[in-house]
């Protein structure tokens, strides 16, 4: 059994328009100890499909449908109490902007200090002591010094291992990181990349990371889920999504992932179009008006997964049609020019 | 530090006007200012007496000098339906204000706080919806007309509260200005609550407060200690640029309640034409707001560190 | 990737957004904006046509029908002198609302005239206002204009005087501001460099952008100052009896309070009504015109 598995979720916002779905139908299996990438364009609701998890959603969004099961239990209508028993002991979440998820006016020691003593109930020398340990953990230097920093005072890099460090407090079973990288400089990201990676495998802990580079999906983890307007389209190991994808949508993506040793100023090849206004309501494969293997049974019905190996599953109707080879949407050596 | 060193500054070139305007005010009187100040029963000798201790003999530069070197020793001149000393008299009266502003920032503060946080909370809900109406209710109360149907039924009616006076003891006071304080407690509660409740919906949906229920705070701890701490700046801001508002309305309320303060005591003086007292009231006054805005400008960074650094 | 990432998203989230937020703008301050224009239209009703409107004379005594409670004939009841009180407080409504409608209107004119010289000129001009708005908003309000009518003596137009000379620094503030904001927009540093007098581009092109947030303080102001000038007259400083006033009203009433409840309560409830009012055609006209919902 799965430690984290979502089915079908359905979070919605509210709006003058009546109610929409930005996720919906969300299925996605986390296992213990393993590292899954969640990839998708922003906007197709990879954050809500986190926050959904612990709860922590938007003004006006709420779950509405399906279930999230941890460790068998379905915790998408836990009471709030139990909520707050359960967000950072069991699963726990870091942003994408560390500078703003820090408050401004306490130090750095106090707010791991706070959580210690809320989630651990460690008090006084043992929680300050817990505390440089878990700044140790996360790699940052002099931390009793660091202890009495104020966020502002802290790069963006140095933020981010605070902010990691804060949600590994009370030891949690998962990690969600919301594009923990994608607030940083360049050279930084790297080796956030890394301590994640290194905490996941030393503290046997499940990290589920949002990003939409592929590249570095393919680097650090296990599984990966592909993800297009509030719906997993593709989900699968690593050797399964970028050997043999089998979602056009998926196809498309890995094409357009920059060649490291390609000529410099590719231009890559885009898929045309958009996606798709999800305030309307969404008939068929929500990816058809895009795809080049479109046909009119995409258009009708809701597609469902199909198992099309152990561990991978697909949301296409055509997936039997669809390799790496067969859905073209740019040829790489003509873009060159 | 160089924004503060300004501020200073600025607060006392502001002081240094006000003592002109004070000093000002007697010259817009129509007609001899001393004849109009002892009235129509005066001898010519004791017009002329009087004209010579106000220095109204020598020309306007030479009257301002004896006025600020006057001033400078703590001699605001002498009133002349007590005939004391007007510092003294006015600073007698400022504790009875004081008090009752103190008292009324601390009921406007325990009213204000927990109504801000229900509205915020339950934002766009029926308990928000009534307290914002509250708020626009109370902003629009006259302090006389309240504070009129507080002693009638508090008073009047059942013998509550008394019916006027400072009391002798410290919890005579809080009893005797209970009435008063809550009466501009209304107004005061009416402007923090709003601002208040608009800075704590700001706060709420910062990333720093999701992070700090992401990572497993009590609800409780969420509110009071991550927005509700930094949504407090802006009251204590709000409560320095209304302090002026806050002191014109004990002028009303001690005139309503009777409270010997230095409030009812300038507006005693405008009829009896007792004109170093009006200048006295108004100079301490003024000197309150500026020293106490300068205070605030000063408490601020220490309640936001980014601020304390810059 | 990023390419095809971050580009459809834009316009996908401002499609799905922008109905909403727009609905919500149009929607939020509309129920306010009516409430408020009903009853400020109706207490200006009241005070326009009080001589049509109020039954009986404000200012001629009948001692035999003294504290009559309110009645079919008298709706609000009678005070010591036996005047009937609705009559007196419509008389009221029409001299407070003129005062406060006249002297916030002197505040905002000699307010945003300061305000619009000290920003666009800045240098000197501005230091000088800027320390006139510290000594005057130094001394409370109640506080300097009391000292001014202690001086000046109490007469109508001394009252209209106080009142512009302490209220005008809101006004001077807020349009100081946005003068400072709008001299940097494109246009209007155009105009300067073709040339045209400085009266000119005061008057063509700033006035019009700065004038939205002193017209918005303007509503909320008259609500202060209604406070404010009943006030005076409460404590015996505006105009005096038995000129028909809300707050001498009350004040007149205080003593005989435990007999005739009903001469000072409906006097207040007419301050707090239009104070109601203004403050939600305020509050509406602010919601309605603020550019984007927070
Ligand atoms: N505060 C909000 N109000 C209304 N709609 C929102 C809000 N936040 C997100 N959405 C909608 O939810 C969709 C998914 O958002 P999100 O999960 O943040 O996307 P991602 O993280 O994949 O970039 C967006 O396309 C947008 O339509
Ligand atoms: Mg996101």
């Amino acid at each position: 059994m799965a430690l984290l598995a979502i089915r079908d979720l359905v979070t919605q916002f509210k709006s003058s328009a009546g109610p929409f779905n930005a996720v919906n139908g969300v299925t996605l299996e986390v296992e213990r100890g393993e590292m899954v990438g969640l990839v998708g364009e922003s906007g197709c609701g990879k954050s809500l499909t986190l926050r959904s998890i612990v709860r922590v959603l938007p003004r006006g969004a709420r779950i509405a449908g399906g279930q999230i099961l941890y460790e068998g239990n379905d915790i998408a209508h836990l009471s709030s109490g139990n909520l707050t028993r359960f967000r950072g002991r069991e699963i726990s979440m870091i942003l994408q902007d560390p500078m703003s998820a820090l408050n401004p006016v306490y130090t750095v020691g106090a707010q791991l200090m706070e959580t210690l003593r809320e989630t651990r109930g460690l008090r006084g020398k043992a929680a300050r002591q817990r505390a440089i340990e878990l700044l140790r953990l996360v790699n940052i230097p002099d931390p009793e010094r660091r202890l009495e920093s104020y966020p502002h005072q802290l790069s963006g890099g140095l933020s981010q291992r605070v902010v990691i460090a804060i949600a590994l407090c009370a030891q949690p079973k998962v990690l969600l990181a919301d594009e923990p990288t994608t607030a940083l400089d360049v050279t930084v990201q790297a080796q956030i990349l890394k301590l994640l990676k290194d905490l996941q495998k030393q503290l046997q802990m499940a990290v589920l990371l949002v990003t939409h580079d592929l590249g570095l999906v393919a680097q650090t983890c296990s599984r990966v889920a592909i993800m297009y307007a509030g719906r997993v389209i593709e989900e699968g190991t690593v050797e399964q999504i970028f050997e043999s994808p089998r979602h056009p949508y998926t196809v498309g993506l890995i094409e357009s992932i920059p060649l490291v040793d390609g000529p410099l100023h590719t231009r890559l090849p885009a898929i045309p179009g958009s996606p798709p206004n999800m305030a309307k309501p969404i008939i068929g494969c929500a990816f058809a008006p895009r795809c080049p293997l479109a046909s009119n049974e995409c258009r009708e019905g809701t597609i469902p997964l199909y198992d099309v190996a152990p561990q991978h599953r697909v949301a296409c109707g055509k997936h039997a049609l669809v390799s790496k080879h067969s859905v073209i949407y740019g040829v790489r050596a003509n873009a060159a020019s | 530090m160089r924004y503060l060193g300004g501020r200073c500054i600025s607060s006392a070139i502001a002081l240094l006007l006000v003592t002109f305007v004070v000093f000002f005010l007697v010259h817009l009187i129509p007609g001899d200012p001393v004849s109009v100040m002892l009235g129509q029963h005066a001898t010519p000798s004791t017009v002329a007496a009087l004209r010579h201790a106000m220095g109204f003999d020598q020309p306007l530069f030479g009257q301002y000098w004896l006025f600020m070197s006057k001033l400078f020793s703590g001699n605001l001149g002498d009133s002349i339906s007590y005939q004391q000393p007007v510092f003294g008299l006015v600073l007698g009266r400022l504790q009875a204000t004081l008090f009752l502003v103190a008292y009324s920032i601390v009921l406007s503060l325990l009213l204000a706080v927990p109504s801000a946080l229900i509205a915020a909370v339950f934002r766009e809900k029926p308990v928000d919806y009534a307290l914002r109406m509250g708020f626009l209710v109370a902003i629009a109360l006259p302090s006389f007309w309240i504070g009129t149907l507080l002693i009638y039924q508090f008073s009047l009616k059942i013998h509550l509260f008394p019916v006027a006076g400072y009391g002798d003891t410290f919890t005579g006071h809080l009893s005797s200005l209970f009435l008063p304080a809550f009466t501009l407690a209304l107004g005061q509660w009416a402007i923090l609550g709003r601002n208040l409740r608009s800075a704590l919906i700001d706060v709420l949906q910062l990333p720093y407060v999701e992070f700090a229920r992401m990572k497993g705070l009590r609800g409780s701890t969420v509110l009071f200690r991550h927005v509700l701490r930094t949504s407090l700046g802006s009251t204590v801001t709000i409560i320095g640029i209304n302090l002026s508002f806050l002191i014109a309305g004990t002028v009303v309320v001690e005139h309503v309640f009777s409270i010997p303060g230095s409030g009812n005591l300038l507006v005693n003086a405008v009829f009896s034409r007792d004109y170093p007292i009006v200048q006295g009231v108004t100079l301490v006054y003024a000197t309150l707001v500026i020293l106490i805005n300068l205070v605030t400008d000063f408490v601020y960074p220490a309640l936001d560190p980014r601020v304390a650094l810059t | 990737m990023s390419q095809i990432a971050t580009t459809p998203v834009q316009t996908q989230v401002a499609r799905i957004r922008s109905p909403f937020a727009f609905r919500l703008r149009r929607g939020k301050g509309r129920g306010k904006l009516y409430v408020g224009t009903l009853i400020v239209g109706a207490i200006a009703v009241l005070a326009i046509f009080s001589r049509v409107i109020a039954p009986f004379d404000p200012i001629t005594q009948d001692l035999t029908s003294q504290f009559l409670p309110p009645s079919h004939a008298h709706l609000f009841g009678t005070d010591q002198f036996g005047r009937d009180v609705f009559s007196r407080a419509v008389y009221a409504a029409s001299l407070d609302l003129q005062i406060a409608f006249l002297g916030t209107l002197f505040c905002m004119l000699l307010g945003v005239s300061i305000g619009v010289v000290a920003g666009y000129f800045g240098g000197i001009v501005d230091l000088i206002a800027g320390r006139l708005i510290d000594v005057v908003t130094a001394i409370p309000g109640i506080v300097a204009i009391i000292a001014l009518i202690a001086a000046l003596g109490s007469s109508m137009l001394n009252l209209y005087i106080a009142l512009a000379v302490t209220g005008w620094t809101a006004y001077a503030r807020l349009a100081r501001g946005e003068v400072i904001a709008a001299k940097n927009l494109q246009y209007v540093q155009a105009s300067r460099a073709l040339g045209y007098t400085n009266r000119r581009i005061v008057l063509r092109h700033i006035l019009p952008n700065v004038i939205t947030p002193p017209l918005l303080f303007w509503i909320t102001d008259m609500v202060g100052t209604v406070l404010l000038v009943t006030a005076l007259s409460y404590l015996g400083l505006g105009p005096q009896p038995p000129t028909p006033e809300w707050g001498a009203m009350i004040s007149e009433a205080q003593p005989f309070m435990l007999m005739a409840w009903w001469v000072p309560l409906f006097p207040g409830l007419g301050i707090v009504i239009a104070g109601i009012g203004l403050g939600l055609l305020g509050d509406g006209l602010a919601d309605f015109l603020r550019p984007e919902v927070g």
